[in-house]
């Protein structure tokens, strides 16, 4: 996890080393600068251009609409009702559950430390079809309430905004936990120690010394883990449905799938420009709040944590983690395993009543079969492009010798920005933008595959840029120096020198992207079209139908797939990546 | 040694993506190229008929994903000469793409099948739609061929009521009995405002011969719910949250021939038929507009048709019979549908649900 650390946003100041231009290095950056120029920039302006674009002309028309519907009051106003309870107990949960297995001699602390950061592996949306299992109307638990208590209705219904914060808060909780597991790492001991000598039980010096000493790291987390509830689809898509219910993403959604509605694509971008504000306030408090921290004093060279001994609290405290394991991972995997095994729904199941044809008839179906090559192509070629166009923007912006060009902030934005911004925005924008024939070539974008391909690029640029731009910083400009004084040209100083010693990163970076897009929903859901189905499309699809039994058989697919490629990665690069 | 082995499987890693790459890449330029209509080979129009029709048909339906994938295979495992592409959505959905793509350009589709012949009527007078006879088309009741050829019926959906024979604990025999106190909370139905199959119900049921809108009123005192689709009813009455729903025959037989607690009510007064047609679009290619209509040729074949009654469905065809737990279709009784309310009052009559209902 360490190539993730809180830096998912951080913007890189200009390196200082200044170099001579050359042809090449030129070359490279004009063709990058191309990439992200049709990527994003473009995209982005039609979506502004779109917003005050009004049958009479332009105007503040749109503006005024979403001000005025209803519906989409509404729609905020659940925003808020879910995103901010949320945002809190998860990042409180992970928090707590960092320094459980950190600082406290919790029986088990290592394993504990892996299996909590499971739900990381979980995209969110199958998450959501987890619980619908097991919370839902009909799920395990509410039937076992009903035949118990002989209650008329069920106990939970999943399907509502609490709902919506129980399995956000379930699922999210893992990004702050491993955000603030490596900085609860670096706390001094020293210090706990001391308050614990003075007197101070655990629980106060955890509430007045280890916190305050972690503030700007919690403060990183909670910002991050707002800006991924925002931008949440999935989650909202699948238990909103059910009873209509709306957060500003999905009603963005909504009003994109209005075509008889005149104007609904230009009403839609004038209420994502309003929702991309929030996304953005987030970016820009997480980079003063990443400012600050620097000056916070956390003892690099400390001596191996010592954990503060809880006594026999330590068991009531092993006790809440096997709750919290059982209710966040344990729960949903099982009842979702129960349910891809069940041949007859509607029965209880048992081995009378267990199956493997739900999985037979997802290889017979040819779209679905078609969805994984699909998105094993696309997370691949994103993956690769990303990788590449991050390394150039990254060096060029670190290592300079173009300082004179233009626009190095601007570019370091452009790989920043549509990550910042939830994930819908940047499919309407890509709706905007290429569903007309482009002008000069006549291409269409929209309607095949390639939409999709540069959707994915623009919005996980980000990943790979902090990652690679993370490993250039820590390598000396010296190195490349005396190549270059050695009368290496820059472009052979930089294969010769640079790209062996970034190997790992770029690998990084590839994997980075891959495990996100694999599963990705947001902006496949808006932009797929005929034999471009997605996998994340067809279980949206899949569970809108009502085919439970093969809903769950392929979210079964799906995470196996993910968790197999985290640990292969995590194996390759001996722990550095992957949970 | 450790190491080797790492870097083994982290190469095998990359090449097993490009390898998915490179397959998703070929698989896909096909199809996106031959959309655009650039790279299928022309083919003559004047072939004689024993020869096998080649062309790529791409289909937009709501039909469920699993049978129609099987159909389609079918259709393509008879004719070899002939591939098909299929975009399957809600009907809300189906229709939303359709638009956006004609709005912005043309549609990709071929044939266009699902439960909206409100929207069908509109895209003829576009002039959109192709008329066309298939073969066999005098085997079936005249009914089913819409306006003239515009679009055809291949086997017959009808809005019915299923119940839970576990947690239906009132006698249910025709609509009006959705509306007892003893259902209230516990009966579903699909939202008109999302499915073309309950705005088609709606459209049955408010008119001459069916219980009228005191019906929706009642309904809509007695809490009912609704679901955006009729697999979820499906799934929903199977399971038992719901104690009955109203929803289309085939979903409610199938699901109780595979063992779930359902059963089927056929009302008293009628069920609604839905009209579920086919249509071809005026817009395909022309190298493709003789596998669209072998297509719907197909679908009229006794073979098809029995595959209809396989998958659960009544047929349009009486020669071959109905499927396990399906009534004689002399039997069936149904409300007459106005067709002329879809085109021409659809819009009173979505404003009036909304109103009973406060959308």
């Amino acid at each position: 996890m360490k190539q993730r650390s809180p830096r998912h946003f951080s913007i890189h100041r200009r390196g200082e080393g200044v170099q001579p231009r050359e042809l090449a290095p030129t070359l490279i950056w004009v063709a990058t600068a191309a990439v992200l120029a049709f990527a994003v920039v473009y995209p982005s302006v039609m979506l502004i251009l779109s917003s005050f674009k009004t049958p009479g002309g332009f105007g503040l028309g749109n503006y005024l609409a979403v001000f005025q519907d209803k519906a989409i009051g509404v729609s905020v106003l659940n925003t808020v009702k879910v995103v901010f309870p949320s945002t809190l107990l998860s990042t409180a949960l992970g928090v707590f559950l960092a320094w459980a297995v950190v600082r406290t001699d919790v029986p088990g602390r290592g394993l504990w430390r892996s299996l909590l950061a499971i739900p990381y592996l979980i995209p969110p949306f199958i998450g959501a079809i987890s619980w619908t299992f097991l919370l839902g109307p009909v799920g395990f638990f509410n039937q076992l309430w009903q035949s118990v208590t002989g209650a008329a209705w069920p106990l939970v219904d999943l399907y509502s905004l609490g709902g919506m914060v129980f399995v956000m808060t379930i699922y999210r909780y893992a990004v702050p936990y491993v955000v603030v597991l490596p900085a609860m790492k670096k706390v001094n001991a020293a210090v706990e120690e001391a308050a614990r000598v003075s007197g101070a039980s655990p629980w106060r010096t955890l509430r007045d010394v280890t916190l305050p000493l972690l503030t700007p790291s919690i403060l990183g987390a909670t910002l991050l883990v707002f800006m991924f509830i925002l931008a949440d689809f999935g989650v909202s898509a699948v238990l909103g449905a059910p009873n209509q219910i709306r957060l500003m993403t999905t009603q963005i959604y909504a009003i994109i799938n209005r075509p008889d509605l005149p104007g609904n694509l230009q009403l839609a971008a004038a209420y994502s420009l309003l929702l991309a504000l929030f996304g953005l306030g987030g970016l820009a408090l997480y980079d003063r709040v990443l400012a600050a921290q620097k000056y916070v004093v956390v003892s690099g060279k400390s001596a191996p944590v010592q954990p503060t001994p809880l006594g026999k609290a330590r068991w009531g405290l092993f006790a809440f983690l096997v709750v919290v394991f059982s209710v966040t991972t344990l729960a949903p995997v099982l009842a979702t395993l129960a349910t891809a095994f069940t041949k007859t729904f509607g029965l209880p199941f048992g081995p009378g009543n267990a199956t493997f044809r739900n999985f037979a008839r997802l290889l017979s179906i040819r779209n679905i079969r078609r969805a994984f090559q699909n998105s094993l192509f696309l997370s691949a070629a994103s993956g690769v492009i990303v990788t590449v166009v991050a390394l150039a923007v990254a060096y060029v912006a670190i290592r300079g010798g173009i300082r004179k060009f233009w626009g190095v902030r601007l570019m370091q934005t452009m790989v920043t920005v549509p990550y910042a911004v939830p994930g819908t925005i940047i499919a309407l924008a890509m709706i905007l933008a290429f569903a007309q024939p482009l002008p000069v070539t006549g291409i269409r974008l929209y309607g095949t595959i390639w939409i999709l391909l540069v959707a994915y690029v623009a919005r996980f640029m980000n990943l790979g840029y902090n990652n690679i731009s993370g490993a250039i910083t820590q390598i000396d400009g010296s190195l490349e120096e005396a190549s270059r004084i050695a009368g290496a040209s820059h472009l052979k100083a930089f294969s010769s020198i640079m790209l062996p010693l970034l190997k790992p990163s770029l690998f990084g970076s590839f994997f980075l992207v891959v495990a996100p897009t694999l599963s990705e929903i947001t902006l496949s859901s808006l932009l797929w079209s005929v034999g471009s189905e997605t996998v994340g499309t067809v279980v949206f699809s899949t569970q809108e139908e009502g085919k439970i039994l093969l809903t769950a058989a392929l979210a079964v697919v799906l995470v196996t797939i993910v968790v197999v490629l985290n640990y292969l990665v995590r194996w390759v690069s001996k722990d550095d990546m992957g949970i | 040694m450790r190491r080797a082995t790492r870097k083994a499987v982290s190469l095998a890693l990359a090449g097993m993506l490009t390898l998915a790459a490179a397959a998703g890449c070929s698989e896909k330029t096909g199809p996106s190229s031959a959309s655009q209509g650039s790279s299928v080979p022309i083919q003559s129009q004047t072939q004689p008929e024993t020869e096998a029709v080649t062309g790529k048909i791409t289909v937009y339906t709501s039909e469920p994903q699993d049978l129609v994938t099987d159909m389609l295979e079918d259709f393509v495992g008879k004719n070899p000469g002939i591939t098909y592409e299929l975009f399957r959505s809600g009907t809300g959905a189906v229709i939303s793409k359709i638009d956006t793509e004609l709005e912005t350009g043309s549609t990709d589709a071929d044939i266009i099948w699902f439960a909206d012949i409100g929207y069908m009527n509109q895209l003829d007078k576009e002039g959109l739609l192709r008329r066309y006879t298939p073969k066999g088309a005098e085997k079936i009741d005249p009914s089913f061929n819409y306006n003239d050829g515009m679009a055809w019926e291949v086997r017959q959906i009808f809005n019915i009521i299923a119940t839970n024979t576990l947690k239906c604990d009132v006698e249910i025999k025709d609509w009006e009995d959705l509306t007892k106190p003893e259902l209230s909370g516990r009966f579903a139905m699909a939202n008109p405002s999302y499915s073309g199959g309950a705005f088609t119900t709606l459209v049955g049921l408010v008119g001459e011969e069916g219980p009228g809108w005191k019906l929706y009123e009642d309904m809509k005192a007695n809490d009912v719910k609704f679901e955006q689709s009729n697999g979820n009813l499906q799934t929903k009455v199977a399971s038992g949250e719901y104690a009955a729903v109203s929803i289309v025959d085939f979903m409610a037989r199938n699901a109780a021939n595979e063992g779930s607690p359902v059963e089927c009510v056929w009302p008293e007064t009628g069920a609604v038929m839905v009209p579920t047609p086919v249509a071809i679009l005026s817009t395909v290619a022309e190298e493709n507009q003789a596998a669209c209509e072998a297509f719907l040729d197909y679908l009229l074949t006794e073979d098809a048709q029995k595959f209809f009654v396989e998958q659960g469905y009544i047929p349009v065809d009486p020669s071959v019979g109905v499927p396990e737990g399906a009534p004689a279709v002399a039997d069936i009784k149904t409300v007459k549908l106005n067709l002329q309310d879809f085109t021409e009052n659809s819009a009173a009559l979505r404003e009036r649900f909304a109103s009973i209902f406060g959308e």
